[in-house]
């Protein structure tokens, strides 16, 4: 690239959204809630031709509408299912969709879809096959795609590139967008033992369309990304870096078990609006270290004991009862 | 690490390709005895011939974490993950035989249909005939219909709710009412065609389920029916489901509709117990509740 892409790909800042998710749509089609915008889990919808579409349809006609979505696999050595990126497109279509998003990660190989967002060993031969695969997929969906780097649990002993840098590679060489999670990055870091503003620091700000904050469980040895609580403020210390980076863009909390109603997790993103203009403002101090202790010695998620799951099935799919 | 025989796809450096990980780590983390007896299944040392105590050359550990356990993250996530994804295709099932039980057919479905979809939508669509096809032997008592029975009807009819609920509906183009039925001038009835709605699903049941699926789904705690055939239509209306109890004449004329034929010869299908006034009452029914998208009448 010899010129530097327009901030956010020229994407709007949208302001501070809420994933939707099927346990709100009644509130939300009866009282029109002030959100800046929803994101929409892809798959939830692509087949749907009952309530789902329904309720898509009417809060599409009110709030601006992403699309995120979880079955890409862009990470896979299978081939790219054509038919799944031709109802994305539709979709996109039919919601006015203002980008589509997914996940630096495979879901399955040999056919099969263990519906978990894994991670790719970061090296050469991944870099250059992801880059391709985003490439078809973006002249396919005739825009550019938004990828997120995901929590993960492990590493690859033939990992030889960090996971932001090969995102920001990714992201200059593919020419396409990125949503940097700052839970994930959290999470991550943690696990690996890697140091989460350094993470930040590399990730290309221009190229970051969007921001994602989530809750997630402290299991005292390792993190899991739960989506089902509050965002915790080594977090909101992540967001306020990245911010300052990017020059603000849209954010977006995903809240998804024991997902509470939907006031709660309207306030919970609403918090971003402070931390936002702290972050503008530029009056941060340049931290080398997170100023809050990592979990396990003072804050963290949720400290949970027993088994708990990434990426819940309410993340997942919509509820038909 | 021990190269597989024929490695010569492997890196230059030796490490394993992307896809060689990939085939890898999905064998160990479906594997159903957990990370350890996945490491060491055929599958996975296919692709990278590793013992679960040489995991480091694949999967380094972290300051708190084996590779084992970083590993099992994912398994375990897979294994709750998908279980409760059906649990949610299948709520009045699992009330029925208690989770721990549900949980136990669901792992074992799994293990034979693991998800080949984008979408966990469609994950639960072979569920009942899995049921069906692994009921235990010694619960099969002769030709009597008995506990593994109800099990798969009660299956077969929350898919089929499932099914409706996504499916195509009439919520756009108004189905045919009560009035737009007796419109149809009496002459033109014996050869009209009636298209049934998209939404209709006519579902024949071993077990008289209905009342019984709507208690447990409202949480309430219900006697399990004994053996009995139950006729039943579901049909979508504003995006809710229906579910009507039909009789035995009523569900073979819906049935022969749905199948093209014209009102009179689906009527010869019923027997001589169906009244003309009951058989009026059917079609006055099922106006109203939207079993009919629309009429073909006889050419002039």
């Amino acid at each position: 690239m010899t010129q530097p892409p327009e901030p956010r790909l020229g994407h709007p800042h949208l302001g501070l959204g809420v994933g939707l998710r099927s346990v709100h749509f009644g509130h939300i089609l009866e009282h029109n809630p002030e959100v800046d915008w929803f994101e929409i889990i892809s798959e939830n919808f692509l087949d749907t031709q009952g309530r789902p579409r329904y309720v898509l349809e009417q809060i599409a006609e009110r709030y601006p509408i992403v699309m995120h979505g979880v079955s890409l696999s862009i990470g896979s050595t299978d081939p790219l299912d054509f038919e799944y990126l031709t109802k994305l497109k539709q979709l996109a279509r039919q919601c006015a969709a203002r980008w589509i998003s997914d996940h630096l990660c495979w879901t399955g190989v040999a056919g099969l879809n263990t519906h978990d967002l894994l991670p790719v060993p970061t090296n050469e031969a991944t870099l250059a096959h992801v880059i391709e695969r985003v490439r078809i997929v973006q002249d396919f969906l005739e825009r550019p795609l938004v990828l997120e780097n995901p929590s993960s649990y492990v590493t690859f002993a033939s990992s030889t590139i960090g996971e932001a840098e090969f995102l920001a590679h990714v992201a200059e060489e593919a020419d396409c967008g990125l949503l940097l999670d700052a839970n994930n990055v959290y999470v991550s870091c943690f696990n690996h033992d890697w140091d989460p503003l350094e993470y930040i620091d590399a990730i290309p700000a221009r190229r970051v369309v969007q921001m994602h904050l989530a809750g997630h469980t402290n299991c005292g040895t390792h993190l899991i990304d739960t989506h089902d609580g509050r965002v915790i403020d080594p977090v909101w210390e992540l967001y306020r870096r990245a911010q300052r980076r990017t020059g603000g863009v849209s954010t977006l909390l995903e809240w998804d078990a024991r997902i509470p109603p939907f006031p709660e997790v309207h306030a919970e993103v609403l918090k971003a609006k402070s931390h936002l203009a702290q972050a503008l403002a530029g009056d941060l101090a340049e931290a080398d270290r997170l100023q809050t202790p990592p979990p396990g010695e003072v804050e963290a998620g949720q400290l949970d004991a027993s088994t708990p799951v990434s990426n819940p099935v309410a993340f997942l799919m919509t509820d038909a009862s | 690490m021990n190269l597989p025989p024929d490695s010569n796809e492997r890196t230059r450096d030796g490490a394993p390709t992307l896809e060689q990980t990939q085939r890898w780590m999905q064998a160990v983390l479906m594997h159903p005895a957990g990370v350890a007896s996945g490491v060491n299944s055929a599958a996975a040392r296919e692709q990278i011939a590793i013992d679960a105590n040489e995991l480091e050359a694949v999967i380094p550990p972290s300051s708190r974490l084996t590779p084992e356990r970083r590993l099992a993250v994912y398994s375990n996530a897979y294994t709750a993950r998908l279980i409760e994804c059906l649990a949610q295709q299948f709520p009045a099932l699992v009330a029925t035989t208690g989770k721990d039980a549900f949980a136990d057919l669901a792992w074992g479905y799994l293990r034979a249909h693991p998800s080949r979809s984008y979408t966990l939508n469609h994950l639960g669509a072979q569920f009942a005939a899995y049921l069906d096809q692994s009921r235990p032997a010694d619960l099969q008592e002769g030709d009597s219909l008995g506990w593994p029975d109800l099990l798969v009807d009660l299956a077969r009819l929350e898919w089929h709710v499932s099914e409706v609920f996504d499916g195509p509906g009439c919520e756009t183009s108004p189905p045919l009412g009560p009035e737009a039925l007796s419109a149809i001038a009496p002459h033109e009835w014996p050869d009209a065609r009636l298209n049934t709605a998209p939404s209709l699903r006519l579902v024949t049941l071993r077990f008289p389920l209905n009342d019984y699926y709507t208690a447990v789904r409202r949480g309430h705690k219900a006697e399990m029916p004994k053996p009995g055939q139950q006729f039943l239509a579901l049909a979508r209306r504003d995006y809710v489901v229906w579910r009507y109890e039909l009789t035995p004449n009523e569900h073979k004329l819906l049935a022969a509709l749905a199948g093209g034929e014209s009102v009179g010869d689906a009527i010869e299908r019923t027997d001589e117990s169906y009244t003309a006034e009951q058989l009026r009452n059917s079609f006055y029914r099922w106006g109203r509740w939207g079993f009919f998208a629309d009429v073909e009448r006889p050419a002039a």
